[in-house]
């Protein structure tokens, strides 16, 4: 016999195996990308068992909702404090000096100037 | 049979930028609209990364009167500007906790379960779950919260994150992974 007609009796004998579900074939399930992996066995039927069990319990989680005093609490400190305004960032302020101001900050530069050119001097 | 509702009887969705709007000009009232309409995945994120119902309403809380105070500098979604305020708030109560090394009590824990037989069956797994999940990295937990708890796709959170699908494939399939090695002897047989 021929090594290739041995080989295609091989062939002729080749029964499927169970398929093999990979880190990667899991997690293409839990992403949605894949349907659920069937037919398993061992540690992979093991491992979509596992997945199914805490879906289940994050099903669960998913329909939690926020208890209905937690509004209520909100909602009555936003009422206690000052309301909210639409403010302005201080760079965009407009700023109005008086002459007081303006005297005094001009006095200011000038015995800073003076502080400085003793230093120098 | 097939019904259709008369167009001028579908209440429109008034927009997050008029709520707003509304709450700067005084309507403090308006504000609710904004917390019944963003208040439960953010509570199911901050129960989920805090483990604790307690925590979770204190945080959703602190966060949404800071987001009132704050009301004007919304620039873009308010809800993912809202998530990441509650996110970060999540986050420094993790740190904080973790410095203290203080454990929330089992009392604490989540209670929200249809009946009493489900909760009886429920409640280990949850337990367990808790703890793997506390067992995690801040990032991992809130990558496998956002997805498997929250029910986000990779695009909405890696809008939330502002970071990348792939990065975040990555986060969550480390956390399956870990989650997997921590539980699966007691769960998967």
């Amino acid at each position: 016999m021929r090594p290739a007609d041995d080989l295609g009796a091989l062939g002729d004998r080749e029964v499927p195996l169970a398929p093999v579900a990979t880190s990667d074939v899991i997690n293409k399930w839990l992403d949605g990308e894949l349907p659920e992996p069937a037919n398993l066995r061992g540690d992979a039927a093991r491992s979509v068992e596992f997945w199914r069990r805490i879906g289940e319990e994050t099903a669960v989680r998913r329909q939690m909702v926020t208890p209905a005093h937690v509004q209520a609490q909100i909602m009555s400190e936003i009422h206690r404090v000052a309301p909210a305004r639409a403010t302005e960032s201080w760079l965009r302020r407009e700023v109005t000096l008086s002459s007081p101001m303006l005297v005094g900050g001009a006095l200011g530069l000038i015995a800073l100037g003076a502080i400085i050119a003793r230093f120098i001097g | 049979m097939k019904t259709t509702v008369p167009a001028a009887l579908v209440e429109p969705i008034e927009a997050d930028q008029e709520i707003i709007s509304r709450v700067l000009a005084g309507h403090r009232d308006a504000f609710g609209i904004l917390i019944q309409r963003y208040s439960d995945p953010l509570y199911r994120h901050a129960l989920g990364m805090t483990g604790s119902p307690d925590v979770a309403e204190d945080i959703l809380q602190t966060s949404f009167i800071k987001a009132y105070h704050h009301l004007s500098e919304v620039r873009g979604r308010f809800d993912a500007w809202v998530f990441r305020i509650v996110a970060n708030g999540c986050k420094d109560w993790l740190k904080n906790i973790r410095r203290t090394h203080l454990s929330y009590e089992e009392d604490d824990q989540p209670t929200t379960y249809a009946t009493p037989e489900e909760e009886l069956d429920r409640s280990e797994l949850r337990m367990d779950l808790d703890g793997a999940l506390s067992q995690l990295p801040a990032s991992l937990r809130e990558a496998f919260i956002m997805k498997h708890v929250e029910g986000r796709s990779y695009e909405e959170m890696a809008d939330l994150l502002a970071t990348t699908v792939g990065a975040l494939k990555m986060r969550v399939h480390r956390a399956r992974e870990a989650l997997q090695a921590l539980l699966e002897e007691k769960y998967a047989s």
